[in-house]
């Protein structure tokens, strides 16, 4: 895996709600350290998912542009935001996002399947299973799993890709203080271990421990950054 | 292909659902498809069935079941037609039919000169006061089994053979008989015969022969085999309103088709929407997700179709107990498959904008 980068500069994202339109991220300039996992907090509506959707290609800003693995993503044509996404970024969300018709291996090896990754697909979404785990798990569905469980496939889902940039939403919102934990710890040290960013979104203060960096936004703003010197 | 089966096997009930849909709906097509194909192989099932070139008719008759005699006898000018091989007359009229219970039927009397060839029931030569009746019409003309004697017009006649493929939804059914028969039996006088079919050599261009009797024969219609079993067809289809109302319902049927599984296809999408941006934000490609979409919508439609398919067949077997004229061409069912596979691609093209369309930033928002 090459050195990951990610930077953001100047960006602004517009949101637009009826007729009315504002700016859910202003100017925000930043840039991200192999390795790191920094921790993206502030107030709802702050401009944390509004962030991340653009460090993580889901959307081009508005304004500003954004560096992800030597690519600039102004001016990225969609089908560009899709390959970067494919190859380098991996996601966990709140929701966990798991596909309820599929087991935990299915849903760890889809993320394989649709980057025609080479290798052995179901091996390789066994070990990431392992990894969280859950390798008793691999043949339950979402729905017969517990949510700290479901979380911990989405984890190994976004990590089967040994991705650059790890993009988490808000993961442990859902979970209990054990799971969250949980949850927080296998992000953290995957994140360490494999040399990639973590970018979490949260209001959760039990992760801060884990945190290199906290940027703190307010009103589409990083009013904070901050960096940790003992984990 | 393995995350759509297992969509579809996850949410049962719904494919249940679409699969009873679009089987209803192939069902639907079918049966008012083979009512139709029916309807139309039977406007022209006697035109079909002869070997004959050309027709020489009176002005303006619009099918076989709707004869006028011919105003004169054209035997003699027709003789000259470039190719003649043979000509045959040919005497229908609607007559009366006595069953043995004294009860009366008008039926349709078909009298021919001997010698017509092809699927034409009557090849050979009659001997006197002989018919031949299609099977589907024994119980209609209250015959329990052939040989039988009857009485035609208050004429005796025997009943020596029952055909199959000629029934008819006119109600009158055909009876098939010798040319000297028909003509006393409905009081032919000065040989008025109601067609007079010409066979060509084979070499002879029909259309050359049709063009010189036409302008022998200026006061009668002459037509190709073809030309007047399209006529008594368009005739049947369009200008009657039976034709109508089966070409609606086989119209409404292949409506209700596409509508079943556009809606199917369509809900099924819209509610895995956030599946679909999952699979977007994960970098599913466009091609990756419509394939999906297509995947659950063909898988429906394939197996739909097949049901619907097996279905009718039994249905369609019950009904020619009391329909005998319908019928399933053998290309219809390949066709119906291929058609919901069709609809399934249209109606998976509109709910593939949808899965297409949506923001892969919404897995963002719990």
């Amino acid at each position: 895996m090459h050195n990951p980068t990610l930077a953001a500069r100047n960006v602004s994202v517009t949101f637009r709600s009826g007729s009315q339109t504002g700016n859910a991220v202003r100017d925000v300039s930043v840039r991200f350290e192999p390795g790191q996992v920094v921790l993206l907090m502030g107030p709802s509506g702050s401009g944390k998912t509004s962030l991340l959707s653009v460090l993580g290609c889901l959307r081009t800003p508005d304004a500003g542009s954004v560096e992800l693995m030597g690519s600039d993503l102004a001016g990225c044509p969609e089908s560009g935001l899709v390959e970067l996404r494919r190859r380098h970024v991996g996601y966990v969300f709140q929701g966990f996002r798991l596909f309820r018709a599929l087991t935990a291996l299915e849903n760890v090896q889809v993320a394989l399947d649709i980057g025609s990754m080479p290798g052995e697909a179901r091996e390789r979404a066994s070990e990431a299973l392992r990894a969280v785990g859950l390798e008793n798990k691999q043949g339950l569905k979402p729905a017969q799993m517990s949510g700290g469980e479901q979380q911990r496939v989405a984890i190994a889902r976004a990590l089967v890709k040994n991705p650059a940039i790890i993009l988490a939403d808000e993961p442990t919102a859902a979970l209990d203080s054990a799971a969250g934990s949980q949850v927080a710890d296998l992000l953290t040290t995957a994140a360490r271990q494999r040399g990639a960013i973590a970018l979490i979104a949260t209001h959760d203060p039990r992760l801060l421990p884990a945190a290199d960096r906290v940027l703190r936004m307010v009103d589409g703003e990083i009013a904070e950054d901050s960096r940790r010197t003992s984990v | 292909m393995r995350l759509a089966c297992k969509n579809l096997i996850h949410d049962r009930v719904r494919f249940i659902l679409a699969v009873a849909g679009i089987a209803f709906s192939t069902f639907l097509m079918l049966f008012q498809g083979s009512l139709l194909a029916g309807f139309l192989r039977s406007a022209s099932r006697v035109i079909d069935s002869t070997d004959a070139d050309l027709w020489v008719m009176a002005r303006g008759v619009p099918s076989f079941d709707f004869a006028a005699p011919l105003p004169m006898d054209y035997r003699g000018l027709a003789a000259g037609t470039p190719g003649l091989r043979a000509m045959f007359r040919v005497i229908s009229a609607q007559v009366l039919w006595q069953r043995p219970d004294g009860s009366r039927k008008t039926v349709s009397f078909i009298g021919t000169d001997p010698g017509i060839s092809g699927e034409y029931p009557v090849h050979e030569v009659l001997p006197p006061h002989t018919a031949y009746i299609d099977a589907s019409d024994l119980d209609a003309l209250g015959i329990a089994r052939v040989p039988a004697s009857t009485e035609i017009n208050g004429r005796r006649a025997e009943v020596a053979r029952a055909v199959e493929g000629f029934g008819t939804f006119l109600g009158s059914p055909y009876i098939f008989a010798r040319y000297d028969d028909a003509e006393r039996c409905v009081q032919n006088i000065g040989d008025r015969y109601t067609f007079l079919l010409l066979k060509l050599a084979p070499e002879q261009n029909v259309r050359r022969a049709q063009l010189v009797l036409r302008q022998r024969i200026p006061e009668a219609d002459v037509w190709t085999r073809d030309q007047f079993a399209s006529r008594a067809r368009t005739y049947w289809l369009l200008q009657t309103g039976a034709g109508g109302a089966l070409l609606t319902a086989g119209l409404l049927g292949f409506l209700v088709g596409v509508l079943i599984i556009s809606q199917t296809t369509y809900a099924t999408t819209m509610e895995n929407l956030e599946e679909f941006a999952t699979l977007k934000a994960l970098g599913a490609s466009r091609f990756f997700v419509a394939r999906l979409v297509w995947t659950q919508a063909a898988v429906a439609a394939v197996v739909g179709a097949a049901v619907g398919i097996a279905v009718a067949y039994p249905a369609l077997e019950l009904a020619r107990g009391f329909i005998p004229w319908i019928y399933t061409p053998p290309v219809f069912p390949p066709a119906l498959a291929v058609t919901s596979l069709l609809m399934a691609t249209i109606a998976s093209i509109t709910a593939a904008r949808a899965a297409l369309t949506v923001e892969p930033g919404k897995v963002f928002r719990a």
